[in-house]
């Protein structure tokens, strides 16, 4: 049976893959903050300041868990 | 997804009805407060659990719970069932949900992971449209035509996710700025410290070196905390740290007196004064405060401007290029204001330094007079700085509030100082040199060092925040930037892609009139621009130069685009709630068209009050006699009347049965009228013109079969011209055929003239009626394709007639003879 989901290709996932795509790319990011804000994608977290903030906070510290 | 059979019981104006659609198209046709609505509405109840009319602006008091059911029904007894066909699946699924519990919708839970992406589509509404939808896609300002388009989209999301962004880049610069401020305090104390004016590190690797010298320890030539006292023996004489050393506290005593000396008071007051003179010059026009606020929005603004020249803020329409020069001018002006504003900020980062260099010794002060218990001293102290950090506050941000009333030029210029200041300061030396004996070089050397050790710390501590928040700053803003293009350039690609397929449905709608017209769909920052072409000159907004009939057409085209481009077939069914009504007589057949070719896969419920339409609607094929559903009658008791059987020959058949045939008599010549009417528009057919407009079946019938004749006159010389035997055949023995037909109409030659005689049928009895009943249903169906169902009508070429087809392309006489040339 063909199985149906939410469209990948809507227009919200894309933004969100060609966001993560330049972050990859970018290079100076630095892997742990383009995974963490993917992890913030998929909790719906990343709209919320606080949570990027703590994760910028944690990137400096060297304290931010691997996902 | 696709609806095969849909009960409503007690919702809204209806109170019972069943309907098999079997995934097909259904018009629902009836007067205005038939109850047609309440379909759509039940449709709508039943996906997403609410009723959209219910809901939005106006709706203050209206309530599912009260308003949904219908008047006088329980919640618990209303309710919406439905048969569908979802994709990939061959068994059907059963839904249903309940007024009582409307956020529940009752079905297998196995398919629950299937109808998930379809209720999110749901929710989003891309399955509806009415006509309110499809003026606010026109006419609604940019702004608002965005955030509509947007939350089709589904894309609120990303303007919050930006948001945030924004939010944190500019956390990010609020913290670099106080890293630097927290250097420059730093560098302060070591300038005070190492008796220095401006800091420079060879002025004090100098100071070192001078103290090392004196400790016997070779010079240094790098600065750092850790290398101040490197390698230094402590000489017997030095007792390492002592409290209080008055030979280099002198050195704060000092630094305060140069503070308060007449260079340094007019310093400050020219400092102050002009920071007066370009704060009282500007607050004094309110215009120009107005354009500093605006600069920023004026600098967006700028690279938003429509092409079409409509303001990206207001929606407000201006001349080409008028915005913009209008614009460009106040940004001018805010430029100049700019340019003060920097001035100002100039000046008061050059006073708060005159401050951070008193603070410095004004805290290492008030501490040792805590220290040698000369606690009066101490607190003078301390209260003088808590007045000065209060004005390196506000001259941090001098245009919201400087000068506080409180700080007046005199007090400004002597920082804030006490006025006994002088006599507190020399107390305060003299009572630290009676208790404190004065130091030997060595141990004010090694105090020196141990205090500059102290500042190089502070200095470094705020050095490393500093890189730190350097590093957190760019991060921040790397997040926003990549976000933004990432948005910008989906956006740019979804928006060209609608605009195509926009413009491609509104071209196939409105034909030859309008075979250049193009759209541009653009997301200029928050706004989204629309504009389109107008008949070859210049992009424009859609609602400024074209009719409102051809508003509604790109209404209703763009939401065909963007519902296309966003369902993905996920629901395959759309319901136009009474907008075909917006479709001009003249574009009906294109729109059919529209709907039956470009989107054959798709399953429309579309509402109209107009009967022609509806009838319009099936004679192209677009609907079937078994699913077009008239509504009538509605009444509060009942809701509306159903007519499931809306095929002209059952409901003659019907009057027929119950001997009524007087209504079968009128119900064949309006609904042969109005069949004709759309033969003669199909075949392009000479009609006797009335000024009044008042035709009838006695203009119609002629006409329609002289039309039919000739067609099929031209349909078998073509066929002969290209040596189509067989086709020549068929059409010769259609000719037979109809002639045949026909004649059985005229059987009764006294119904030639129609305004007599058609009425006179009311006066047969059945058995005479019967024959002609049979006689005409035969020739309605020789304008009718058996396969489809639809009219059939003329195919050009340009101006030349290419065929007769119908909707399926069963039939297709070819008209065009074979060139002998």
């Amino acid at each position: 049976m063909e199985q149906i989901s939410e469209p990948d290709d809507s227009p919200l996932a894309k933004i969100f893959q060609r966001y993560l795509d330049r972050l990859n790319a970018d290079g100076t990011i630095g892997l742990e903050l383009v995974q963490h804000v993917a992890e913030l994608m998929r909790s719906e977290k990343l709209t919320d300041p606080s949570e990027i903030q703590k994760a910028l906070g944690q990137l400096e510290r060297g304290t931010i868990e691997d996902h | 997804m696709k609806i095969i059979e849909l009960q409503i019981r007690n919702i809204r104006g209806i109170r019972s009805l069943d309907m098999t659609p079997s995934g097909q198209n259904i018009v629902i046709w009836g007067p205005n407060g038939a109850g047609k609505s309440a379909v759509v509405d039940a449709i709508d109840f039943l996906l997403t659990g609410r009723i959209a009319r219910l809901t939005g602006p106006g709706t203050r008091g209206i309530t599912l719970r009260r308003h949904g059911p219908h008047i006088d029904a329980d919640p618990q007894d209303a309710e919406v069932r439905a048969l569908v066909q979802l994709p990939g699946l061959a068994e059907m699924i059963e839904l249903k949900r309940h007024m009582a519990n409307p956020g529940v919708l009752i079905h297998d839970p196995e398919v629950a992971a299937r109808l998930q992406p379809i209720l999110l589509v749901a929710n989003r509404r891309l399955h509806m449209l009415s006509r309110k939808e499809i003026l606010s896609f026109i006419t609604s300002e940019s702004a608002s035509r965005a955030e509509q388009i947007q939350e089709l989209l589904d894309l609120s999301e990303v303007e919050e996710v930006r948001r945030a962004l924004v939010s944190v880049a500019n956390e990010s610069d609020q913290t670099l700025e106080a890293n630097q401020r927290s250097i420059e305090r730093a560098r302060a104390s070591i300038n005070v410290t190492a008796q220095t004016d401006v800091f420079s590190d060879e002025a004090v690797v100098a100071f070192v070196n001078h103290g090392r010298k004196v400790l016997g320890a070779e010079p240094i030539s790098r600065l750092g905390s850790d290398q101040l006292k490197q390698d230094i023996s402590l000489p017997r004489s030095v007792t390492g740290e002592q409290s209080i050393n008055v030979s280099v506290l002198e050195r704060d005593f000092q630094n305060l007196g140069t503070t308060f000396g007449t260079k340094s008071q007019q310093a400050i007051m020219a400092l102050d004064s002009q920071l007066r003179a370009l704060l009282s010059s500007i607050r004094s026009d309110p215009r120009r405060i107005r354009l500093l606020q605006k600069r920023e929005l004026l600098r967006l603004g700028l690279s938003l401007i429509e092409e079409t020249g409509e303001c990206p803020l207001c929606g407000k329409d201006w001349p080409i290029g008028e915005l913009k020069s209008h614009l460009e001018t106040h940004l001018e002006e805010a430029n100049a204001a700019r340019e003060e504003q920097g001035r100002i900020a100039q000046l008061s980062g050059l006073m708060v330094k005159y401050i951070d260099n008193a603070l410095a010794s004004l805290d290492k002060l008030s501490a040792s007079l805590k220290v040698a218990s000369l606690p009066e001293s101490a607190q003078i102290l301390r209260n003088w700085a808590a007045s000065l950090r209060s004005l390196s506050e506000i001259l941090s941000d001098p245009m919201a509030t400087y000068p506080a009333s409180e700080f007046v030029e005199d007090q400004v210029k002597r920082l804030l100082a006490p006025e006994d200041a002088d006599q507190v300061l020399n107390r305060a030396m003299t009572d630290l040199i009676a208790r404190y004996p004065e130091a030997s070089p060595e141990q004010t050397a090694w105090d020196s060092l141990t205090r500059l050790e102290e500042n190089f710390k502070a200095l470094e501590s705020a050095q490393a925040s500093y890189e730190g928040a350097v590093e957190r700053h760019r991060r921040a803003h790397a997040l926003h930037d990549h976000f933004v293009a990432a948005r910008d350039e989906v956006l740019w690609n979804l928006y060209r892609e609608i605009s195509l397929r926009f413009s491609e449905l509104y071209r196939h709608l409105h034909g030859p009139d309008e075979n250049y017209f193009e759209a541009r769909i653009a997301a200029e920052g928050p706004g989204l621009s629309f504009g389109v072409d107008f008949y070859g000159r210049g992009i424009h907004p859609p609602h400024a130069l074209h009719s409102e009939g051809h508003q509604d057409s790109m209404g209703i085209c763009l939401y065909m685009a963007l519902a296309e481009r966003l369902t993905k077939g996920i629901i395959s069914f759309k319901v136009l709630d009474d907008v075909v009504m917006s479709v001009d007589s003249s574009h009906r057949r294109k729109f059919c068209t529209l709907l039956s070719e470009f989107f054959p896969n798709t399953q429309f419920i579309i509402t109209t009050h107009d009967r022609t339409w509806a009838n319009q609607l099936r004679t192209e094929g677009l609907v079937s006699k078994d699913t077009i559903i008239e509504f009538y009658n509605w009444d509060i008791e009942t809701g509306p009347y159903v007519n499931l059987d809306t095929d002209l020959w059952q409901r003659v058949d019907t009057h027929l049965r119950s001997g009524d045939i007087s209504g079968a008599a009128a119900l064949m010549r309006t609904g042969s009228e109005s069949f004709f009417a759309f033969v003669c528009d199909s075949f392009e057919s000479q009609v006797r013109f009335r000024l009044d407009g008042r035709n009838d079946l006695g203009d119609f019938l002629p006409s329609a079969v002289g039309a039919y004749n000739s067609r099929l006159r031209s349909a078998k010389k073509a066929a002969q011209s290209w040596s189509q035997q067989e086709a020549f055949d068929q059409l010769n023995e259609l000719a037979s055929t109809a002639s045949q037909i026909y004649q059985r109409t005229l059987a009764e030659q006294w119904t030639v003239n129609a305004a007599i005689h058609f009425n006179n049928w009311a006066n047969l009895g059945k058995e005479d009626f019967i024959p002609i009943r049979e006689a005409f249903q035969d020739l309605h169906a020789l304008f009718v394709c058996q396969n489809c169902g639809a009219v059939l009508h003329l195919a050009k070429q340009g101006p030349q007639l290419d065929a007769l087809r119908c909707g399926c392309g069963q039939i297709n006489w070819n008209l065009v003879e074979k060139s002998t040339s």
